[in-house]
């Protein structure tokens, strides 16, 4: 008898063939002497063991064998609570932290932008020019646009 | 006022339940019930007392760890039993103590089959005191190599199936019913050789 029919037998006993599988062996079994001799002996050992595992008990009392528990659990939960916080999070930190810096500078610099445009009597794209000192003929360019400012004086020298 | 339930009147399903609230008297209560069960299978699996201990308790402390996830499809004692499986495998394979088994090995062990078979009938009949039979199987357990006491354990006490021994014990299914036939046939030669030595 081949190893593989042995195994086959053993999985027959321990129901773990398939209905068709368990009907071949079944039948096979019923005509050969030599496999019915096998699996007696496969079912012997089975029967033998189910059940008859030898009872064991813990060889500490109740309250030191969970005190041990009882403080790993407690040490675990505080060591969690004191934690860093999860990598994800902590990667997070990192580029927050710049990432606010870069904010408050948008910020600031709108608060400075802003203004300009709300004092102006044109606003969007606008060009200013203001004649500071009438006497001395000093105008001013602003192009908000061109973004810059251009002051010409006249001392009326000529 | 509603009173708080002793919870040594409560049934496992509710000291799960009051566990999972953060209620460690329930979750103490569980271990006190269970804590043989898991014990035995550890040192089972470990033949060492110590290590069994150890393990059992790391098993508790995961337990209490993971109580959310346990969702009730099996019994609480079936869910931490196989906790403390899952430790003593790892601890064993830490050990080194689990042998790559090529598959010539297997086939060159496989070969003697035929040859060895059939082997001697440890007869189950005999008119042995059940604790009497308990021991000698215990003795002949410790006499198996991991694997084969493993497969075993597995197998005949927790009632696992080939697949989900293969797939705990890292193997294939193939290797779990070689490992399961010659820890049988082992178990039944040590049970007649410790019959024969007694009863000289």
């Amino acid at each position: 008898m081949n190893t593989e029919i042995i195994l086959k037998l053993q999985a027959y006993l321990d129901e773990e063939l398939t209905a068709e599988e368990a009907r071949q062996v079944s039948a096979w079994l019923a005509s050969d002497a030599e496999a019915q001799a096998v699996c007696r002996h496969l079912r012997d050992t089975k029967a033998l063991l189910a059940g008859n595992e030898l009872p064991v008990k813990v060889p500490e009392t109740q309250e030191f064998y969970w005190s041990k528990i009882q403080r790993e659990i407690t040490r675990l939960e505080a060591a969690s609570d004191h934690e860093p916080p999860p990598v994800l999070a902590r990667w997070w930190m990192r580029l927050a932290v710049p990432l606010a810096g870069v904010a408050v500078l948008v910020l600031l610099l709108l608060m400075l932008v802003k203004p300009l445009s709300e004092s102006g009597a044109l606003a969007g794209s606008f060009h200013e020019i203001e004649t500071q000192i009438e006497e001395a003929n000093a105008i001013s360019f602003h192009s908000q646009a061109a973004g810059m400012t251009v002051v010409w004086i006249d001392s009326g020298s000529n | 006022m509603t009173k708080r339930v002793a919870c040594s009147e409560m049934d496992d399903p509710a000291l799960v339940a009051a566990a999972k609230r953060g209620r460690m008297d329930a979750f103490e209560e569980l271990v006190a019930r269970h804590r043989d069960k898991v014990y035995a299978r550890a040192y089972s699996m470990m033949r060492n007392e110590d290590e069994a201990i150890d393990l059992s308790q790391e098993a508790w402390v995961k337990g209490w760890q993971r109580l959310k996830q346990f969702q009730g499809e099996a019994s609480f004692v079936t869910w931490i039993t196989r906790i403390v499986i899952n430790l003593c495998l790892d601890q064993l394979r830490k050990q080194k103590r689990v042998r790559a088994e090529s598959i010539e090995q297997l086939d060159e062990e496989l070969g003697g089959v035929e040859r060895q078979m059939p082997i001697v009938n440890p007869n189950p009949t005999d008119k042995l005191e059940r604790i009497e039979l308990r021991q000698r199987i215990d003795r002949a357990l410790g006499q198996l190599s991991y694997e084969h006491r493993t497969v075993l354990v597995l197998h005949e006490f927790e009632e696992l199936e080939y697949k989900e021994i293969a797939k705990r014990m890292e193997c294939s299914i193939g290797t779990v019913m070689s490992r399961l036939f010659y820890a049988r046939r082992k178990m039944a030669a040590l049970l007649a050789g410790l019959k024969r030595e007694e009863s000289r």
